[in-house]
């Protein structure tokens, strides 16, 4: 396992760190200069770094877009183990600098506690980059499983307006942005981690399917 | 001069005939639709909907920046993937100039921008025209059409297309997409009100009020209508510019 996470930070290579530390900084630099009238914690940890992390998923974790997915598609024993290693190493990674980027907020600008930022994050970053995971498994060109899953945040982050409707505050990816009117921010993120998980279920069927490559 | 125009031409041609063009075309529209048609819910919800003008304006500034961002995404790979697939290097063979492929590459983004939001604009307009349940006469779509195309279309397309292909030509395509990505969240979570908008703003900047204007909010500010102008032009214009002086880009003259 050991062999397969270093093998996997060797394909990654160094643009990802760099890229990370620069966005890591950024949000800590953005705490500091952020007004009192802005909820820093929600937009940064439930909006901004959530679809970082799907970014990093979609271009750095990628899958049938790989040069040589057909190859460890014949050979390997499962695909699905290949998909999911790869994935948790980068999600795994990705939660790492989420974490630094947390303290060092939390230093400049404490309001909420760090197990409160965690469940912030997690359900949305889990939902959005296992959507582009799943799609990353459909979709044999490069990009397009970002490009899918940059247009769902973005239309998420548009339509705030249909929390009219009953039952949508349950399944909205960014309650507590919206001010979370009803207090029912812990139901949404249960909703959204299962629904996650979900996806992987359809990852895992697609993954079997004997003409995948 | 006919070698840049190849360029453009077949730019144009492989953007246009991708599936993922007509994929992310389809999808603002559907959204536009269920934001916008003048069904009795929507015309209860949006209080001036049953006016030509604001709708071409909700649509500018709401819908179309779904559209854009999907087609940020298409424009920004096509510097990289040139490089990757060896084909820069067999331009460079050739003899084409640096300002020949750029400029081709740039414009022939722009026409391909420009084409899709102009279709995505009047195949929603059509459908607004054919589906309002009350009276509406052609010049009242056509003029905030016409409109639409000379103060937003125009100006956004040219920032969208110059900004996506000439800066990950200068840095990483994914260093690219989360810059983007956390501007045009800027841009979807800013909230109109009766001041002045931000310059920075795509869409919905002031330049978009010249399309329609709330009554009741009717003073336009000319230096921010001004600002949004030539923020958008501009920072396309700048960005080329940097793609242009960076060196080895192309091969030495």
């Amino acid at each position: 396992m050991i062999r397969r996470i270093k093998s996997e930070i060797k394909i990654i290579g160094i643009n990802f760190f760099i890229v990370a530390v620069f966005f890591t900084i950024a949000v800590i630099a953005f705490a500091i200069i952020a007004g009192e009238l802005l909820d820093f914690y929600s937009v940064s940890f439930e909006v901004i770094f959530p679809f970082f992390v799907t970014i990093i998923a979609g271009e750095w974790g990628k899958t049938r877009a790989d040069g040589n997915f057909d190859i460890i598609a014949s050979q390997s024993k499962s695909v699905f183990h290949w998909v999911l290693c790869r994935y948790v190493i980068i999600f795994g990674l990705s939660c790492i600098f989420a974490i630094l980027s947390m303290t060092g907020a939390s230093a400049v600008r404490y309001e909420l506690p760090l197990w409160e930022l965690l469940i912030i994050y997690f359900p949305p970053a889990f939902f959005l980059s296992s959507l582009c995971a799943l799609f990353g498994i459909i979709c044999r060109q490069e990009h397009i499983a970002t490009l899918i899953c940059g247009i769902v945040w973005l239309i998420t982050l548009i339509a705030r307006s249909l929390l009219r409707l009953p039952g949508i505050e349950y399944l909205y990816l960014f309650i507590r942005y919206t001010g979370d009117p009803n207090h029912i921010w812990l139901w949404n993120k249960g909703i959204i981690t299962l629904a996650g998980l979900f996806l992987w279920g359809i990852l895992y069927g697609l993954c079997r399917r004997p003409n995948l490559s | 001069m006919r070698k840049m125009f190849s360029v453009i031409y077949y730019e144009y041609k492989m953007q246009m005939k991708r599936l993922a063009t007509w994929g992310i075309l389809l999808a603002a529209t559907i959204l536009s639709f269920l934001d916008n048609l003048p069904t009795a819910r929507n015309l209860n919800r949006l209080e001036f909907l049953n006016e030509p003008a604001y709708f071409i304006y909700r649509v500018i500034s709401l819908d179309s920046l779904v559209l854009l961002f999907g087609l940020m995404f298409l424009l920004a790979e096509r510097f990289p993937l040139d490089s990757k697939t060896g084909m820069k290097s067999l331009f460079m063979t050739l003899a084409m100039q640096k300002w020949q492929y750029m400029l081709g590459k740039l414009l022939g983004g722009l026409l391909y921008t420009f084409s899709v939001l102009c279709i995505f604009l009047a195949l929603c307009t059509t459908i607004y025209f054919a589906a309002a349940p009350f009276a509406i006469s052609l010049p009242e779509c056509i003029i905030p059409f016409v409109k639409a195309i000379f103060v937003s279309v125009l100006p956004v397309s040219l920032f969208v297309s110059f900004c996506s292909i000439a800066l990950p030509g200068i840095m990483d395509i994914r260093l690219f997409y989360i810059l983007a990505a956390v501007f045009w969240g800027a841009n979807a979570a800013y909230v109109d009100s009766a001041d002045a908008n931000p310059f920075y703003l795509i869409t919905s900047g002031d330049l978009v009020h010249l399309i329609w204007i709330h009554p009741e909010w009717s003073y336009l500010d000319k230096g921010s209508v001004l600002a949004n102008g030539i923020f958008l032009m501009g920072s396309g214009l700048l960005f080329i510019g940097l793609l242009f002086l960076k060196p080895q880009f192309w091969r030495s003259e």
